[in-house]
C-alpha cells in the first residue's frame, strides 16, 4: 500500500478491493440494475416487451451484467485488458451474457457471452463555489464478438451509450458541517491500485467577512 | 484702526476697546501655538486615514484575488500577527475564501496566505516594492507564502532578495493556465 500523501489537510484513500466490495454488496442488492430482460423471463421486468417476430411468436431476451471487478493503476494482469488503465484512469472489466429464447419451443435458445473492459477517467469540474466529479470514457472494448467490422460496431454503439449514461453522473464534492465547516474535495487522481481524494477544510471567516 | 487686527493683548486698554471694534486679541505666540494644533490634527487625521485604509477589509486598499482559468481551491489570508505561523489559529482574525466566492483582502491580511488547491494550481503574490514571487502547489495540495518567499526573523520577507511589507495583490491560476 502506497503512503499516504503527508501534510495533506485531508486525504481519502480508497483501495480497490474496497471498491470492490461495495459495487458486489450493490449489485446483490440492486440486480434489477445490472440487466435488462423481458417480460416472460422469471426475472423479467413485464413492461419489457419481448422482440414481436410474428403473430403469436415473441423473441424474449435477456441481457445481463456479471463478474464486474474495478482496476486502478498498476493494471491488474489477471484481467487480460486490451486496454490496462494509466495513472489517473481506471477500469470497469466484466462480462456481457446475451440470451435469446422463444418461450413456445423450448428448443429455441440462442446465447452467447462478451468480454467488456471500459477504461474512464475522473474528472473535476468546478461551477462556481460547487465542483463536481464527472467521469469520462476514455475506451472500451468488447471480445468474443467476430468479425472484425461487427466488433467495431458494437463498440461503436457501446461506447455512445455509456458515455451518455456517464455524462449524467455528476458527483458532489463539498460536505456541509453547516455554520461550521466544509470539507471540500480538491483533487483526485488514481495510483497504487487505490483512489486517492485530497481535500481542504474550508471554515468561516470570523465575523463573516 | 489699521493695526487693530493685530495689537497685543496689553496695548488695549479697557477703555479703548470700548470704542473700537472686538476683535479677537491674538499675538505670535498663540499664532503659533494654533499652527502647531493644526499641523498636529492634520497629521493625526492623515494617520488616522492611512490605518482605516489598512485596516479595512472593504476599504479602498483591499483588493480582491484574481483567478485565471477555472482553478478549485480555498484561500486563507490572515492577519499580520500571524504571519509564518503555522495558520491553525482557531479564532483568529482571518478571511477564508473560495472559488466562485472571492472576497476583499484589507492589506493588513496579506502577509501570511495559505493556498489549498489541486496540483499545479500556481499563486503569484506582488509585493508593495513591486516584486512578484510564484510558486506551484504540489503533492502536498497546500502553498503557504513561505514557499514563496524567504521569511526574516523580524517577520518580514524578501522577494528576489527584495525587502517588502506588504502583499498588494494575489492571481491564482489554474494548472496549465
Amino acid at each position: 500500500m502506497a503512503p499516504l500523501t503527508p501534510n495533506s489537510e485531508l486525504t481519502l484513500y480508497i483501495g480497490e478491493a474496497g471498491l470492490q466490495v461495495i459495487l458486489d454488496a450493490y449489485q446483490r442488492a440492486r440486480p434489477e440494475e445490472f440487466r435488462i430482460v423481458s417480460a416472460h423471463y422469471s426475472d423479467g421486468d413485464p413492461q419489457t416487451t419481448p422482440l414481436n417476430l410474428n403473430d403469436g411468436e415473441w423473441l424474449d431476451y435477456a441481457i445481463r451484467i456479471s463478474g464486474i471487478t474495478v482496476d486502478m493503476p498498476p493494471p491488474n494482469a489477471a484481467l487480460h485488458s486490451p486496454i490496462p488503465p494509466a495513472e489517473d484512469q481506471f477500469e470497469i472489466a466484466a462480462k456481457l451474457s446475451f440470451e435469446f429464447r422463444n418461450f413456445a419451443d423450448s428448443a429455441a435458445i440462442f446465447d452467447f457471452t462478451l468480454d467488456l473492459w471500459v477504461l474512464g477517467k475522473p474528472r473535476m469540474v468546478p461551477d462556481g463555489t460547487a465542483t463536481y466529479v464527472m467521469l469520462d470514457l476514455v475506451d472500451l472494448r468488447i471480445g468474443g464478438v467476430g468479425p472484425t467490422p461487427l466488433q467495431d460496431y458494437l463498440q461503436y454503439i457501446l461506447s455512445l451509450i455509456v458515455k451518455q449514461a456517464l455524462s449524467r453522473i455528476r458527483l458532489p464534492t463539498t460536505f456541509n458541517a453547516e455554520d461550521v465547516l466544509t470539507l471540500v474535495m480538491l483533487d483526485l487522481d488514481t495510483a497504487n491500485d487505490a483512489i486517492q481524494v485530497y481535500g481542504a477544510i474550508y471554515r468561516p471567516s470570523p465575523g463573516g467577512s | 484702526m489699521g493695526r487693530s487686527m493685530l495689537l497685543p493683548f496689553e496695548s488695549c486698554s479697557p477703555l479703548t476697546m470700548a470704542k473700537r471694534p472686538r476683535y479677537f486679541p491674538v499675538g505670535p505666540h498663540f499664532l503659533r501655538l494654533i499652527s502647531l494644533l493644526l499641523l498636529l490634527g492634520l497629521a493625526l487625521a492623515a494617520c488616522c486615514d492611512f490605518r482605516s485604509t489598512i485596516d479595512d477589509a472593504t476599504g479602498p486598499k483591499a483588493y480582491r484575488p484574481a483567478v485565471v482559468g477555472n482553478p478549485i481551491f480555498v484561500l486563507e489570508v490572515y492577519e499580520y500577527s500571524n504571519f509564518d505561523l503555522a495558520h491553525a489559529q482557531l479564532g483568529q482574525r482571518f478571511i477564508s475564501m473560495r472559488n466562485g466566492d472571492l472576497k476583499p483582502i484589507g492589506q493588513n491580511y496579506a502577509r501570511s496566505i495559505i493556498l489549498k488547491a489541486q496540483t499545479n494550481t500556481s499563486l503569484e503574490v506582488t509585493a508593495d516594492n513591486g516584486h512578484k514571487a510564484q510558486g506551484k502547489v504540489g503533492p502536498t495540495r497546500q502553498l503557504k507564502i513561505t514557499d514563496l518567499c524567504q521569511s526574516n526573523d523580524d517577520g518580514s520577507y524578501t522577494i528576489d532578495g527584495q525587502m517588502s511589507c506588504i502583499v498588494t495583490g494575489i492571481v491564482v491560476r489554474a494548472p496549465g493556465n
